[in-house]
């Protein structure tokens, strides 16, 4: 939706059609509630017959529709294939668990132009999970106050978001991965379009910690944000933009951000497309700080704090003057 | 953009209502009606056939513990529950501390909180989660009040398909807006239609603060319009906070000759990967001031038109966008 609609906007004052469908597809509620005193039925969802797992609560929601959280429980996990809201906002702990080993927490394959939000969550892989949140596709994920933790699987990340866009703010993503190649977030498109915008977040004790991967194929590439956060702790590198020659960009901005203690390098880019643009971030006590190669690009503003680190603090490539 | 035959009805009924105000303004100081709580309480497991006035006794809406409720009073929510669209003509401080979910789904083409109260009256909205479900039209909707405070909210999928915003302010007097914390996502649907739109008619003006607000995946993120109205104009401050993905522009200051100056101070935020300018400013007086922002991958970054003017404190991050650039028209030196 977002696309059609980026080209209207370019085009001018068109109005655009009706492009959602439409949220109550004949019957299904538009408010889906859980609780852990609840019972799964087809018909679960209003306040005093609640359903008891996310799975059947998704099931019976409308597209476009919410789903509240009325108790602290144990909800399973969730498999998402259309628009949809889940919010928990302090009503206990709202836990999402794999069912057995190898699944996730939150599986999302929606339509092209679905918007979906999860808001309050704490999902724990419990060692044997694969991801906490698996985007394959969707419009756009908006992840808030969650925690990500646990998913320790071979190749398993925190996140891992394949397109579209990804916001996550105020959200602790802790103890994921196992293999080198695993960690907190992956950002990994197979040639398709990502952005994301990560706040406040923490990343801590996974094994890389954030990996903007341009390997999957040729294409527009991931762009990434992160700001006002901590990355610290991981086994491997703390940030990582990386990708090969004629595969896609991995670009990141980081900013306001804290890179420390990560058993690997602070903050690194490496291959031709990969760049990584530094503002205002302190990176120590890293076994190094900062470095770039086989052609990656760290960009400073000439205001980042790197010193202290076990080995080499490293260097930008280039600089950036503000205006 | 928006209801225009209700904003027509409201602002005749506020046109008498201020008329009547001033002619009843020396009994306005009388305590409450007896009736009438100073503090309501809605939980889900309540009714509108009680008082509202303790836990025990709640309302199941808002709008039942708005009506039980004294002007410059409090309404609490117990717990998680869906508590129904609302239109506020008083003052009045709805309040969710973490007990839970303080939800409202909006309908086709509704509004979640229609605010038209009078001139002095302040209202706060504390912890709500308000939800167009891809049809509901407006968020927030302000038409009058003297001030309007902001906390901790979540406001989204307001796409009513002839329009859709997350919160507009239209007041034709003079109103305040003071928002922290706030998610504004995934709002509009027609070209035009915004997250955040500051616009006042009349005669009216505008302050108002944004303080670690997300503005994502809207159609336009923010829009401060002077261009409808004559008064003092648009006064905004938006600082630690991110406007990210909106399909159109990231943020407009915009207006037009003879009318309401619109003026920004954006700071320390991160304005990226709008479909968009990043940040357009239009008008002969429209300013946005830039102190400590990261302007990058908008289709184009910041842009000055029609004698805009963009003012930088030369601390501003602006690369990395998809087309050009852009470049401040003048700059501030800290002192």
């Amino acid at each position: 939706m977002r696309k059609i609609l980026l080209a209207t906007a370019a085009f001018g004052a068109m109005i655009v059609p009706a492009l959602q469908s439409a949220p109550a597809s004949a019957g299904a509620p538009g408010k889906v509630w859980v609780s852990n005193a609840g019972t799964d039925t087809a018909t679960c969802g209003a306040t005093a017959t609640p359903c008891k797992t996310l799975l059947t609560a998704v099931a019976n929601v409308a597209a476009g529709g919410d789903i509240g959280v009325l108790t602290p429980g144990d909800y399973g996990l969730a498999v998402i294939g259309k628009a949809v809201n889940i919010t928990n906002d302090g009503m206990g702990e709202a836990l999402v668990q794999p069912l057995g080993a190898l699944q996730f927490g939150v599986h999302i394959n929606a339509g092209a132009g679905d918007v979906v939000t999860l808001r309050g969550l704490v999902m724990d892989g419990q060692v044997s999970g694969v991801n906490g949140i698996a985007v394959v596709q969707a419009s756009a994920v908006h992840v808030q106050n969650c925690v990500i933790r646990n998913f320790e699987a071979i190749n398993a990340f925190g996140i891992e978001h394949e397109g579209g866009q990804l916001f996550v703010s105020d959200t602790m993503i802790l103890n994921n991965g196992s293999n080198a190649t695993s960690g907190g977030i992956h950002v990994y498109t197979f040639g398709k379009n990502a952005s994301v915008v990560l706040d406040r977040i923490h990343m801590e004790n996974n094994v890389r910690g954030l990996w903007v991967d341009g390997t999957g194929g040729a294409g527009p590439g991931a762009h990434v944000l992160i700001r006002d956060s901590v990355v610290s702790g991981n086994a491997s590198d703390g940030i990582l933009a990386s990708t090969t020659p004629g595969l896609s960009p991995a670009f990141i901005v980081v900013e306001h951000t804290t890179s420390v203690s990560n058993a690997g390098t602070g903050i690194r880019t490496d291959g031709p497309g990969a760049t990584i643009l530094l503002n205002d971030d302190t990176v120590t006590r890293n076994s190094v700080g900062i470095g770039a190669a086989n052609g990656g690009q760290l960009i400073s503003y000439g205001n980042n704090k790197v010193n202290n680190n076990i080995g080499p603090d490293g260097a930008p490539t280039g600089s950036y003057s503000p205006i | 953009m928006f209801d225009r035959e209700r904003r027509t009805i409201m602002r005749k009924i506020i046109l008498s209502t201020v008329t009547l105000g001033a002619l009843l303004a020396p009994l306005l100081p009388a305590a409450p009606a007896l009736a009438l709580n100073q503090k309501s309480y809605v939980s889900s497991a309540g009714s509108d056939a009680n008082s509202c006035a303790n836990v025990a006794n709640a309302c199941a809406t808002f709008g039942g513990a708005i009506t039980n409720t004294a002007a410059g009073g409090e309404v609490s929510v117990v717990g998680t529950g869906d508590y129904g669209t609302i239109t506020i003509n008083k003052a009045i401080n709805i309040t969710n501390d973490g007990a839970g979910e303080a939800g409202m789904t909006v309908g086709n083409g509704l509004t979640g909180i229609f605010i038209i109260a009078g001139v002095g009256d302040v209202v706060s909205l504390r912890g709500l989660v308000l939800d167009g479900q891809g049809v509901g039209n407006a968020g927030i909707q302000v038409n009058a009040a003297s001030a309007v405070h902001v906390q901790n909210c979540v406001i989204r999928n307001f796409e009513f398909s002839n329009g859709g915003f997350g919160i507009g302010m239209i007041s034709s007097g003079n109103t305040a807006l003071f928002m922290s914390d706030t998610i504004i996502f995934n709002n509009g649907a027609k070209a035009g239609s915004s997250g955040i739109v500051i616009g006042p008619s009349g005669s009216g003006s505008a302050n108002v603060v944004l303080d670690r607000v997300h503005v994502e995946n809207n159609v336009i993120g923010m829009w401060v319009r002077g261009g409808s109205s004559s008064g003092g104009g648009v006064h905004l401050v938006m600082r630690d906070s991110v406007v990210s993905g909106n399909a159109s522009h990231g943020v407009i200051a915009d207006t037009l000759p003879g009318k309401s100056p619109a003026f920004i101070v954006l700071e320390r935020s991160s304005v990226l990967n709008n479909g968009g300018i990043g940040l357009l400013v239009n008008g002969p007086g429209a300013t946005v001031l830039l102190n400590d922002n990261t302007v990058i991958r908008n289709a184009v970054g910041i842009s000055p038109q029609g004698s805009g003017q963009i003012i930088s404190y030369g601390n501003n991050r602006v690369n990395n966008n998809v087309g050009p650039d852009g470049t401040p028209t003048g700059s501030y030196s800290p002192i």
